[in-house]
């Protein structure tokens, strides 16, 4: 029988995502979410088990990794709630986290933990040589960067089999209101990662022995190296929206460009250049425009 | 002539504001309807669909048939007025749900 692979925060888009990709190639997934969540469309389908839970609770934690192959865990805090809650942000973020590791260690010791982290742990680097690699010294500059940090820790100590996914800021080709401000300053190095790369970087995570105990930044690669004034001049452009509405921050935020060749040699995940991504966004407006 | 979406939009809440103006002497559930359309689409004004120009198509056309509503009001054409209110309500209800976009996803 095959043991399922557990996606923590599954019942959210990416996880859903992850779900739907896994489910294609016949492995069986188990979803762990809020009690609250929406699981229309999971609960009840072949080769899904959901178990509705709280990470920052141990007894439905064991229950949930008990018997799974890897965890993909999504479930924290995002930008902008993590911001205004430091303590909740650092409860699910950090500390969920740790349960899941020991939960991983007593119910399934050989399971792989696929952590996902961001590229805003390194915190400002715009005055350094690019491209940004993984052993980069980290500082964060948000409270979000701030419990990521500290959540790598808890992986990197826990004995488990694990992956630490440092994943750039994420190009979703859907019609998405832009952030206001963009977190990068006009001239600022940016290089995002197409959403469907990251699915396939976390996917290809769980069964990469050789990717165990090691960091790895996750970004888009040499056609996705832009300033950040010229990836939203091309989204405003797409969207046919004066150029004038944008707003960037004041001083340089987390962005950068980043050595991604050791995540791409062993995830084989950069599938969707920046052109790709433009294509999709083009059609998705010429769509709405028939 | 109203271009872009924010304009259409504006000019079709001013337009069913001259409709509601009056209405209930005549048909109270349609003034309701049409004061409904006008808070929502008073709150949705603002959120950035409305500077690009999918929204184009669909304000013009949200426009075009508040200005047939006002003629038919101005011109006491009920039977054609309650007909058009339901092709309005139908017509608003997609410019609200287009203007609901989500945030960008961004780590």
């Amino acid at each position: 029988m095959i043991k399922p692979v557990l996606i923590t925060g599954g019942a959210g888009s990416v996880g859903r995502q992850l779900a739907g990709m896994l489910l294609k190639a016949n492995r069986p997934v188990r979803i762990f979410d809020l009690p609250f969540m929406d699981f229309a469309g999971l609960e009840g389908e072949h080769n899904v088990e959901v178990i509705k839970g709280d990470i920052t609770d141990k007894g439905s934690v064991t229950a949930a990794v008990s018997g799974v192959v890897g965890v993909l865990h999504l479930a924290a805090i995002l930008p902008p709630k993590s911001e205004s809650d430091k303590d909740l942000t650092f409860r699910v973020n950090v500390d969920g986290t740790s349960n899941i590791a020991d939960a991983i260690k007593n119910e399934s010791p050989d399971a792989s933990l696929i952590f996902t982290s961001s590229i805003s742990t390194y915190g400002d680097t715009s005055d350094e040589e690019q491209p940004i690699m993984a052993d980069h010294a980290q500082e964060a500059i948000d409270v979000y960067a701030a419990s990521k940090i500290a959540g790598e820790k808890v992986v990197m100590s826990s004995g488990v089999n694990y992956v630490i996914l440092r994943i750039a800021s994420i190009a979703v080709p859907e019609f998405l209101e832009p952030p206001d401000p963009w977190p990068f300053t006009a001239d600022q190095r940016v290089e995002m990662v197409h959403r469907d790369d990251v699915a396939d970087a976390l996917i290809n995570a769980v069964g990469s022995k050789e990717a165990f105990g090691k960091v790895l930044n996750i970004a888009g690669g040499k056609s996705w190296r832009l300033t950040g004034g010229e990836y939203v001049e091309d989204f405003f452009n797409v969207m046919g929206a004066p150029l004038e509405m944008a707003v960037y921050r004041e001083t340089p935020g987390w962005n950068d460009w980043y050595d991604t060749t050791e995540s791409q040699r062993l995830l084989n995940y950069q599938n969707r250049s920046y052109e790709y991504y433009s294509g999709q966004m083009k059609t998705l407006v010429e769509d709405m425009m028939a | 002539m109203p271009q872009s979406g924010q304009e259409m939009l504006e000019e079709s809440i001013s337009c069913c504001k001259k409709i509601a103006d009056g209405l209930g002497d005549q048909n109270k559930a349609w003034e309701t309807s049409i004061v409904e359309i006008i808070e929502k689409f008073e709150e949705v004004s603002d959120t950035f669909f409305f500077k690009t120009m999918p929204s184009v198509p669909v304000t013009r056309t949200a426009m075009r048939e508040a200005v047939s509503m006002l003629e038919f009001k101005d011109a006491g054409d009920w039977s054609n007025f309650e007909a058009g209110l339901q092709t309005m309500i139908s017509t608003a209800q997609s410019v609200i749900e287009k203007a609901g976009m989500k945030g960008t996803t961004l780590t």
